[in-house]
């Protein structure tokens, strides 16, 4: 047994995001290695050393703990990248430049220094809020690459 | 468990919390998460649906998406519950609405999802039967996903029961039939979601004609057989 099938064995049982889950494994597997080191320096051979190093941390509480620790909101993230632009895209539409519920062309919206300034604020809300930035950032950019697009293009008809 | 939480606990911890509707820990607490979470997905995407047409529309739409998904839920629950009774399960009602609420909560997180792509082509193409159907595809995916993770849910809810376990399974695959067909009759009766853009905005339209039909009709129109008026 190596110090890596003991991490695949935690690795196995984490169920992190990725990211998260490299760190804490890379972590284990320095205080493993410590504990090898200091194991092997009593006189135990590596592999006794390694397997009272294995058995000191406990894979499955120590696993449990971790997981329920570490826990990430990833798929909340998800979720907040789809719905922002979605809601504020019903926001501009129905609720700011045409809460009669009539059509106004987004030609119009554009001359409105008021739809710049939302416009510049929601873009850069999702900066200071959410840790998946360049998801979010992806999702804004081709919202509003499209939105100005048809604008100027004059191929939206509400 | 935070109303929101609840989506990160059945995408990325299902095992578990299928495991805990198992053994009736927290149900009420699930529940009632998994509801507020689905109505405000549902709603969402219902009023990019509605956008189409009209402010009322979208708001309209909002308001009957969820709608729809509960009233089916209200529908069918009892038949699934009194036909897993009758093949040997011992899950309650709530065990029973909390599964289903869970397929109905992943079907809204995946309608969400596709909610930026729906807004996508509501900007860019002015089509109406073209995004009646595009719609139809994605509740057909997102109810597809749904419906898997209730079959999921029931395989883990039901084990350890003794008898009838394959009759069960059966049961839960006749039940998903009868659940869609439920379904799209309710969302017929509920329609319009997107609103034809010849008409004005009704609450509800007249009864009469069905799903299937109309779904045939916009692709004869898109396909370039007829006009549907």
């Amino acid at each position: 047994m190596t110090i890596d099938d003991v991490l695949a064995q935690v690795r196995a049982r984490l169920d992190l995001e990725a990211d998260r889950e490299h760190e804490l494994l890379e972590e284990i597997r320095g205080h493993l290695q410590d504990a090898v080191d200091a194991a092997m320096a009593r006189g135990l051979d590596p592999e006794a050393a390694l397997a009272e190093a294995a058995s000191r941390f406990g894979i499955v509480a120590t696993t449990g703990e971790l997981r329920r620790a570490h826990a990430g909101w990833g798929a909340l993230d998800g979720v907040l990248a789809a719905a922002v632009p979605v809601v504020l895209a019903l926001l501009f539409r129905w609720l700011i430049f045409a809460p009669d519920g009539t059509a106004t062309g987004w030609r119009e919206a554009l001359n409105r220094p008021a739809f710049w300034v939302i416009a510049i604020i929601s873009l850069l809300a999702p900066l200071a809020r959410f840790r998946q930035r360049r998801a979010v950032l992806a999702v804004w950019a081709l919202f509003w690459g499209l939105s100005l697009a048809t604008a100027l293009g004059g191929a939206v008809r509400w | 468990m935070g109303n929101l939480a609840v989506i990160e606990a059945i995408l990325r911890d299902r095992k578990n919390f299928f495991g805990e509707i198992r053994d009736g820990i927290g149900l009420a607490p699930k529940m009632r998460a998994m509801l507020l979470s689905s109505i405000a997905f549902l709603a969402l995407y219902g009023a990019v649906m509605g956008s189409t047409h009209s402010f009322w529309q979208a708001l309209s739409s909002a308001v009957k998406l969820p709608l729809l998904f509960l009233a089916t839920l209200v529908v069918c629950a009892p038949t699934l519950y009194f036909f897993n009774l009758i093949f040997g399960s011992n899950q309650s009602l709530g065990q029973n609405i909390a599964l289903m609420l869970t397929a109905i909560t992943v079907t809204a997180v995946v309608l969400l999802s596709f909610a930026p792509i729906l807004v996508f082509f509501l900007l860019t193409t002015g089509q109406y039967q073209f995004f009646k159907l595009l719609n139809v595809g994605i509740c057909a995916v997102a109810g597809l996903v749904g419906v898997m993770f209730l079959v999921q849910g029931m395989r883990i809810v039901a084990a350890g029961g003794k008898e009838g376990a394959g009759a069960r399974a059966n049961v839960v695959r006749l039940w998903i039939l009868i659940y869609a067909f439920v379904g799209s009759q309710m969302a017929w009766t509920l329609r319009p979601f997107i609103g034809a853009p010849s008409m004005k905005f009704e609450l509800f339209r007249q009864l009469g004609g069905n799903f299937y039909a109309n779904v045939f009709a916009s692709l004869g129109e898109i396909l370039g057989f007829f006009t549907v008026r």
